[in-house]
């Protein structure tokens, strides 16, 4: 008898099949599952205990458009997005740029500029809610011990909410894109601004010229981060402002929040949860197309 | 040398600015409430004290005038069980799944594998306040409302497609010989994963553990909304619960020690790894 070990072996496919089929039954299950029965949620009018979901067609989506509160967290979503982006941009440019030079104590002053990043939104929105505060803030204390003001200022106001929220979220997510920057920024050979500074290239020509060309992906990837995060997140507005005061940071997710969670309006909550989904596939589009073609031409 | 003075400059604005905002919070665990307060408030704790924690963690401990005062008697311990049961519960499922699925997408030519990688990015743009509205319909009805069970699945919704998109990167920059290599050696397909993949992959399949774990652990919208008061409530959601019952400012900030500090810890272990992976990609946004 011959001595060959007989051994069951997997074709490729058959091995590269079992291993996706948890994925697959896990997306379709917890996942694809849930968002159709919201989608359908979002045509009907839905009722808790007892559980009533009846039909109602596009009555929900037609609501929305003449809903004011809609468009003014819509707008205020906007301008907070914006925000958001313009700080985080800017700010993680300079970081980058300022951790690419040659530092003492580099280890150091990495893990701290870091910091921020590594909290929860949950921590983030907290802590400013007291660095803010009208009543104790340090904020108002350090200012007060300066001698710069006379009497505590209350920041978060009706007309500057959205501002201090959009400080606290770049804040958290500035250390990321500062080091995605870093990162290419590394890239760039010294030899060229040797060359440049021969050439007679001044600081703001070698920093269009030279510097700007290499970190353009990164740049990019930063507005899309900054964009997404801010577009989607709800922490920090329950946390932070609890949209207030009054409705004056109100976005779009807070409201579905209020709309679902407070008012139990389930069928028009999940109709403008949909409209923020369809806004943020759009812009995911749009960046998508955006970034493969200046990935290619890199 | 003016160049050096610039630099100290910015890199002291800079350390105030990371550090400032989460200053206050972190010292008034370690402060009398009346401290606390006080105004302007005391840039270092002039009388700092260990009684707040002892209380928060269901002691008893003397109070500023030398009384013994009760524990604090806030879910606080009961919060931090929970959210470890949910994120290492969340952690096991999500890498058991994650780990063979990322291999396969990551090194395998597979039919649809396109539509499925849109599938997964398409997953990762969607808003956790529009995932969370049919959890909680769903949660209502069958009675998952407020269970350890219901919380793990919502947020195994948010970190399978991103453990799996990260993981998916990182096996595809391991070496193509591997596997050749390890068939040549007689082993089975199987057999090179377990034995010659899995081993290689380690260290990146542990951070990727640890980031899973991170945002379980630090995840709140689908927490508040699916457990609030409930016995599977989070840390998270019974912090948030204490901030709007107006309970006293330093024993708030002992519960939001309580809830940072393990992650600080975490992701500063973390930070080294995370290069490794090359989780430069926009879309997967990290942790």
């Amino acid at each position: 008898m011959a001595n060959i070990k007989h051994r069951r072996e997997l074709s490729d496919t058959t091995l590269a099949m079992l291993f996706i089929a948890p994925l697959i039954i896990f997306l379709f299950g917890i996942i694809i599952y849930p968002m159709a029965t919201s989608l359908y949620s979002s045509f009907s009018i839905v009722k808790l205990s007892p559980y009533q979901i009846n039909f109602a067609g596009l009555l929900n989506y037609a609501n929305i458009f003449s809903d004011q509160y809609f468009y003014h967290s819509l707008l205020v979503s906007a301008r907070f997005v914006a925000e958001v982006v313009a700080i985080t941009t800017g700010l993680s440019l300079g970081i980058a740029l300022f951790l690419n030079e040659t530092l003492p104590f580099r280890g150091v002053i990495r893990a701290i500029i870091l910091l921020p990043y590594a909290l929860s939104e949950f921590t983030t929105a907290y802590s400013w809610r007291w660095f803010l505060s009208s009543d104790w803030g340090l904020l108002n204390g350090i200012l007060y011990r300066l001698g710069l003001i006379k009497e505590y200022i209350w920041f978060v106001n009706y007309e500057h909410s959205v501002e201090w929220m959009a400080v606290a979220y770049s804040w958290h997510i500035v250390p990321l894109c500062a080091f995605f920057m870093l990162a290419g920024l590394q890239t760039i050979p010294e030899q060229l601004y040797m060359q440049a500074k021969i050439d007679g290239i001044g600081p703001v020509g070698r920093f269009t010229k030279i510097t700007l060309p290499f970190i353009k992906y990164a740049v990019l990837i930063t507005l899309v981060l900054s964009t997404f995060f801010a577009a989607t997140t709800a922490d920090i507005v329950i946390l932070m402002t609890g949209g207030g005061p009054g409705i004056s940071s109100t976005t779009l997710t807070y409201y579905i929040y209020e709309v679902v969670f407070k008012s139990f309006n389930l069928g028009y909550g999940a109709a403008i949860s949909w409209l923020l989904i369809a806004i943020v596939m759009v812009l995911a589009t749009l960046y998508f197309t955006f970034l493969t073609r200046t990935g290619r031409a890199r | 040398m003016k160049k050096k003075l610039v630099l100290i400059v910015v890199a002291i604005a800079l350390i105030l600015w990371s550090v400032l905002p989460l200053y206050y919070i972190l010292i008034a665990a370690f402060m009398w409430e009346t401290d606390v307060v006080s105004r302007p408030p005391q840039i270092f704790p002039t009388n700092p004290t260990f009684s707040n924690i002892l209380r928060v963690l269901g002691f008893p401990a003397p109070g500023i005038t030398g009384e013994m005062l009760r524990p604090a008697g806030y879910p606080v311990v009961e919060g931090l069980t929970n959210s470890a049961i949910v994120a290492s519960t969340v952690t096991l499922i999500a890498m058991a799944v994650s780990v063979p699925a990322g291999y396969v997408l990551g090194r395998y030519n597979i039919p649809r594998r396109n539509a499925l990688l849109m599938l997964i990015l398409g997953t990762r743009t969607l808003p956790p306040i529009s995932i969370v509205i049919p959890y909680f319909i769903m949660y209502k009805t069958i009675g998952l409302l407020g269970t350890h069970l219901g919380l793990i699945i919502a947020h195994l919704s948010l970190i399978i497609p991103l453990i799996t998109w990260i993981l998916m990167g990182f096996f595809a920059t391991l070496p193509r010989e591997l596997e050749k290599q390890a068939r040549i050696d007689g082993f089975t397909r199987m057999g090179a994963f377990v034995r010659i993949v899995l081993p290689v992959a380690s260290s990146g399949i542990a951070t990727c553990a640890i980031i899973a774990f991170l945002t379980s652990w630090n995840e709140f919208i689908m927490a508040w909304i699916l457990t609030t008061g409930s016995k599977a409530q989070t840390l998270p959601t019974v912090l948030a619960t204490m901030f709007t019952q107006n309970i006293g400012l330093s024993i708030f900030a002992v519960a939001n020690f309580l809830a940072t500090f393990p992650a600080i810890l975490i992701a500063i272990t973390l930070q080294r790894h995370i290069t490794r992976l090359r989780i430069v990609d926009p879309l997967t946004q990290v942790i």
